[in-house]
């Protein structure tokens, strides 16, 4: 019995890992991203072949739009953007998926563009978000996000087209929390929300800065700018951004497949230190750990693992541990010739690392010394 | 000096014609700077001061009644449709009044219907055409507007197919304003019912009150019309024949009705506007009501109480005294 449950755990588990990688940034196809959180998670191989292993390791990552590169030209954020794993920045073959969960503060001021593209299921846009932004297409079309904050539309020059004034995916509906969206009255632009949408019950707004618009042009509106969205799928909600998918089953597991080895609980926690204006619109990480080993309980701001060790991150500290909970001193053996561990992290510097060769070389040349003198003379 | 006399009598009887040629009756043409108003049912008022304790004889009643535009000075720059020409209140838009024309600025007053086609291929000089309660709209009414339309209603309209327009077969085909249809987004269930409501715009409060102005050429004055001819002075249509605490007499209310079945007599505007007068009788006394198609005030020096109000209903004509008391045939 104990044994089917161990084989389901370990299908159905994802063992996860992260490593906080806040505040990092890169551009695709136009638009800047900043990380906010970044998983390796441990996904069953469904359909696996004979030979591979029995499950596979994906990164996985939460970022938010800060900024965009581009002018003049048609900008998409897409759900999820693909890009190198930033824990493997200079192997471009690890490929890490990242939600997109919302738009930062300021992310598109000034900014003049043909048509922007943004996806359903935002977490949050932060302040100001669309400040004196300008849609030569002539519709600003945007999604609500679970978090609106202040003045996102301030001086924005086109029209606003409000898809939803809750969000209702796939049916259950969700208010939308507006923080002073719309409240410098004197610099916003036309914003429109449809006949049915108008009588949304709605908290913190005053509906009456709103134009409405009926049926027709609503859909006429939407699929002048989300033609392409609209020509794959006649539901454009399901183009949308979902934060990390957690299971119950995969927050809490074990590094080994035995109820014995250490037992981490990954889980979200509403406190974490802001590194950034919008990381408290993030959900923070940390992960529990009991570890058996020691017989201690610790909490971690980051935890990553691989077939043979697992590494932890306290403060400023990187702590390593083999999967059964054994601490590992010696750190340096694990480090590779330029200074990264096996989770491609740069611990060492290659300046440190040569300077840490060359202590080694000049201890063992004097163990060696030593040794010598101790046969020379008899010891 | 027998001259002087006469001069002056003559002068009276040429004025007291003139008087006379003010009580217009229905079918007559009223001409009014620049527009043409045809008098469409007439109903006897008194004056909005008179007491019915100076009701003293039919000379204090005066003809008021309903009128509708039969024809606008094309060379108009701005167009302002009063809601009320002497006595008579503007209740309607003639068939393709405004037909090809260009203005500036139109000022419309309440009404009960627009003809077919009434504002087809109207050019707006000020980009948008404001619409205040129209009851009933016709076919083909903002056919190619060549305007914005707005919508400044607080009451249902009976749309009609005024968003649709008949071919040579008979048949409705949509036909709208070339400019956007907008509403007072409180308004919206008003037009639900119409075929514009999913193409149409709203605004509430301020926004909405920008595009009225910018209609008018942000003219704060221009607006106001309605303010300028008010329905008080189309006088008092309910007057009892004694005084108002006295349990006798007779309380009569003037209106009109609108007649089915009787033909077309004015164009080609739904038969629901053919209309008709109205007088509703109340005797106060036995709390009986009466409705009459016509109320004659009469003066008759054979009757000790000096006059009395006759009336003519679809059984002929009653006379009453002016405590109520029907008078024998």
């Amino acid at each position: 019995m104990r044994k089917i449950a161990l084989l389901l755990f370990g299908l159905v588990s994802c063992l996860s890992a992260a490593a906080d990688q806040r505040g990092v940034s890169f551009e695709k196809d136009g638009v800047v991203y900043t990380i906010a959180s970044e998983i390796t998670i441990q996904r069953p191989n469904v359909g696996r072949r004979s030979g591979e292993p029995d499950h596979i390791i994906t990164n996985e990552g939460e970022v938010y739009v800060s900024g965009v590169t581009v002018s003049d030209s048609v900008v998409t954020i897409p759900p999820v953007v693909t890009y190198p794993s930033t824990y493997c920045r200079k192997d471009t073959t690890v490929m890490a998926q990242y939600r997109v969960l919302g738009i930062g503060a300021k992310a598109f001021e000034g900014a003049r563009l043909k048509d922007l593209i943004i996806p359903h299921g935002l977490r949050f846009i932060g302040n100001e978000a669309f400040r004196n932004l300008e849609i030569t297409n002539g519709v600003l079309v945007v999604p609500p996000a679970r978090k609106m904050k202040s003045n996102i539309f301030d001086g924005v020059k086109s029209k606003v087209l409000l898809t939803e004034l809750e969000d209702s995916y796939p049916q259950t509906p969700l208010p939308i929390i507006f923080e002073n969206t719309f409240e410098n009255k004197d610099n916003l632009p036309e914003i429109y929300v449809s006949h049915k949408h108008i009588n949304t019950i709605t908290t913190g707004i005053d509906k009456r800065i709103f134009y409405t618009i009926g049926e027709n042009v609503y859909k006429e509106w939407l699929k002048k700018s989300w033609g392409v969205i609209l020509d794959k799928s006649s539901n454009y909600k399901t183009n949308r951004s979902a934060p990390l998918a957690i299971t119950k089953e995969a927050a809490t597991f074990h590094t080994l497949k035995s109820d014995d080895s250490p037992k981490i609980t990954f889980k979200a926690v509403k406190k974490f230190e802001k590194t950034g204006t919008d990381i408290d619109f993030l959900p923070p990480y940390e992960y529990e750990c009991r570890n058996t080993y020691t017989n201690k309980k610790d909490t971690y701001e980051e935890f990553t693992m691989n077939y043979s060790l697992y590494r932890c991150k306290k403060g400023d500290k990187y702590l390593y541990f083999a999967l059964d909970g054994k601490p590992i001193t010696n750190v340096e053996s694990l480090m590779d010739s330029s200074g990264r561990d096996p989770f491609g992290l740069q611990v060492y510097s290659k300046e440190e690392i040569k300077e840490k060769k060359a202590a080694k070389e000049r201890e063992s040349k004097l163990n060696k010394k030593v040794n010598d003198l101790k046969k020379a003379f008899g010891f | 000096m027998m001259r002087i006399v006469f001069t002056i009598i003559f002068t009276l009887i040429l004025q007291s014609f003139k008087l006379f040629a003010q009580e217009y009756s229905t079918g007559d043409i009223i001409e009014k700077d620049g527009i043409s108003y045809k008098v469409l049912v007439t109903y006897l008022v008194i004056d909005p001061k008179e007491t019915p304790d100076t009701i003293q004889g039919p000379d204090k009643f005066y003809r008021s009644g309903e009128v509708m535009v039969i024809n606008v000075n094309k060379n108009m720059k701005d167009v302002v449709i009063p809601p009320a020409v002497d006595r008579f209140r503007v209740v309607g838009l003639t068939d393709s009044l405004f037909f090809g024309h260009e203005h500036d600025r139109i000022w419309l007053p309440e009404l009960q219907f627009a003809g077919n086609g009434c504002f087809a291929r109207l050019k707006m000089g000020s980009g948008a055409l404001v619409i205040h309660n129209i009851a009933n709209l016709g076919t083909g009414v903002f056919d190619e507007l060549d305007a914005e339309l707005i919508f400044d209603i607080t009451k249902k309209i009976k749309w009609g197919n005024a968003f649709s327009k008949m071919r040579e077969d008979s048949s409705l085909i949509p036909s709208r304003p070339k400019g956007l249809v907008k509403i007072n987004t409180g308004m919206l269930t008003h037009i639900k019912q119409c075929q514009v409501y999913n193409e149409c715009y709203s605004a509430t409060a301020d926004n909405f009150k920008k595009w009225i102005n910018k209609a008018f050429n942000e003219d704060e004055t221009f607006k106001k019309n309605d303010l300028n001819d008010r329905n008080y002075k189309l006088g008092k249509r309910t007057y009892p024949t004694t005084s108002t605490k006295g349990k006798k007499g007779l309380l009569i209310t003037a209106g009109a009705e609108n007649v089915k079945g009787l033909g077309y007599p004015w164009g080609t505007l739904t038969r629901d506007y053919y209309r008709q007068s109205k007088y509703t009788v109340v005797n106060k006394k036995k709390r009986k009501t009466t409705y009459y198609q016509d109320f004659i005030p009469t003066a008759d020096a054979t009757q000790k109480r000096g006059w009395r109000v006759r009336f003519v209903g679809k059984e002929g004509e009653d006379n009453y005294t002016l405590d109520g008391k029907l008078m024998k045939k």
